[in-house]
């Protein structure tokens, strides 16, 4: 049976997805910017990306709120049409989801094919979820290439999830009613990669939140740049290991 | 208001790098801050405690701010660097 899936289509439905996030009410513009920032990033640091995006949920309502191009677009349309694949899966289940092999996938059967036929062969999704637990959708990259993401890319793509959260519930205060200052989202950007950065070491180090963020800024003052600067040369080592 | 350390420590702070309160928002936003304008401005100000991250971020926005005037650290941290 198909279930029919309400597509958020009026501008002022997405604010309305955020209302009670915060006790604000959100422009549209203001979140898509703010998650655009995100999955362009997430682009950039992990390399096997062809397209990225996010995908918001509220009360059945399913949007793709960002994305890097038009074929992530139509395959979460799909999903949503369908009621059927992986960021669906990892919203109502909250756990992470992996496809190494759009062929060999059998968990989504009616997705996987069209979503193969679309050029997709690998892709991960991970649930955006708000500290208080409440999950708002799904985080998503995929990959023309086979077996393109590993366990740590997914670790790395749940940190941009996690920070998508967090500057979701903290930005409508510092932008007008035109949208984001050029200077909000260079900040934006700046602290969502030095958040993968802290992720990683905290994963890498088994150390928590104060002692990465100790670690990083010792670096900094010992090298005499800026915490940001090491964080970005952590992240893209990481993203691009340099060969031994 | 009867200032605590930290927020005398921060807010002098805050007053000799030159920045202004949103300014200093920003660059702590971009260290991954958690705190709200608002709840910043209450920190300033004594009127709540910001916890021992929260301070070493806005103590390194204010050091990394007195880096480009020139200076070095001179806001301490609460937690020893490694």
């Amino acid at each position: 049976m198909r279930f029919s899936v309400t597509a958020v289509s009026e501008p002022n439905q997405l604010a309305d997805l955020f209302a009670r996030l915060s006790g604000l009410v959100f422009s549209e513009q203001t979140v898509r910017s703010s998650l655009q920032i995100t999955v362009n990033l997430m682009h950039e640091v992990l390399p096997a990306t062809q397209g990225a995006g996010v995908t918001l949920i509220r009360e059945g309502k399913k949007l793709t709120a960002a994305h890097t191009d038009e074929v992530v677009k139509r395959v979460d349309a799909l999903q949503y049409e369908l009621d059927e694949g992986p960021c669906l899966s990892a919203f109502k289940d909250g756990s992470p989801y992996r496809i190494d092999s759009m062929e060999m996938e059998d968990r989504w059967p009616r997705w996987a094919p069209e979503a193969r036929g679309m050029g997709m062969r690998s892709a991960i999704s991970v649930p955006l979820t708000v500290p208080d637990d409440r999950r708002l959708g799904a985080v998503k990259a995929y990959s023309e290439q086979l077996a393109a993401f590993d366990e740590q890319d997914v670790r790395i793509l749940q940190m941009f999830a996690a920070q998508a959260a967090i500057v979701l519930a903290n930005v409508l205060s510092h932008s007008d009613a035109a949208g984001m200052s050029e200077r909000l989202k260079s900040a934006l950007r700046t602290r969502q990669e030095i958040a993968v950065a802290m992720g990683i070491l905290m994963e890498r180090d088994k150390v928590g939140e104060d002692q990465a963020f100790t670690l990083l800024r010792g670096s900094a003052h010992r090298n005499n740049v800026k915490l940001h600067r090491v964080a970005s040369d952590l992240v893209s080592e990481v993203a691009n290991p340099t060969p031994r | 208001m009867a200032g605590n350390t930290d927020a005398m420590v921060l807010e002098s702070g805050r007053r000799n790098s030159g920045l202004t309160v949103d300014e200093l928002w920003l660059r702590y936003f971009e260290l991954t801050g958690e705190a709200s304008l608002l709840e910043l401005e209450a920190y300033l100000q004594g009127a709540l405690i910001p916890d021992p991250l929260q301070f070493d971020m806005i103590a390194h926005a204010l050091n990394e701010r007195f880096m480009e005037l020139g200076h070095d650290h001179p806001i301490p941290y609460r937690e020893e660097a490694g």
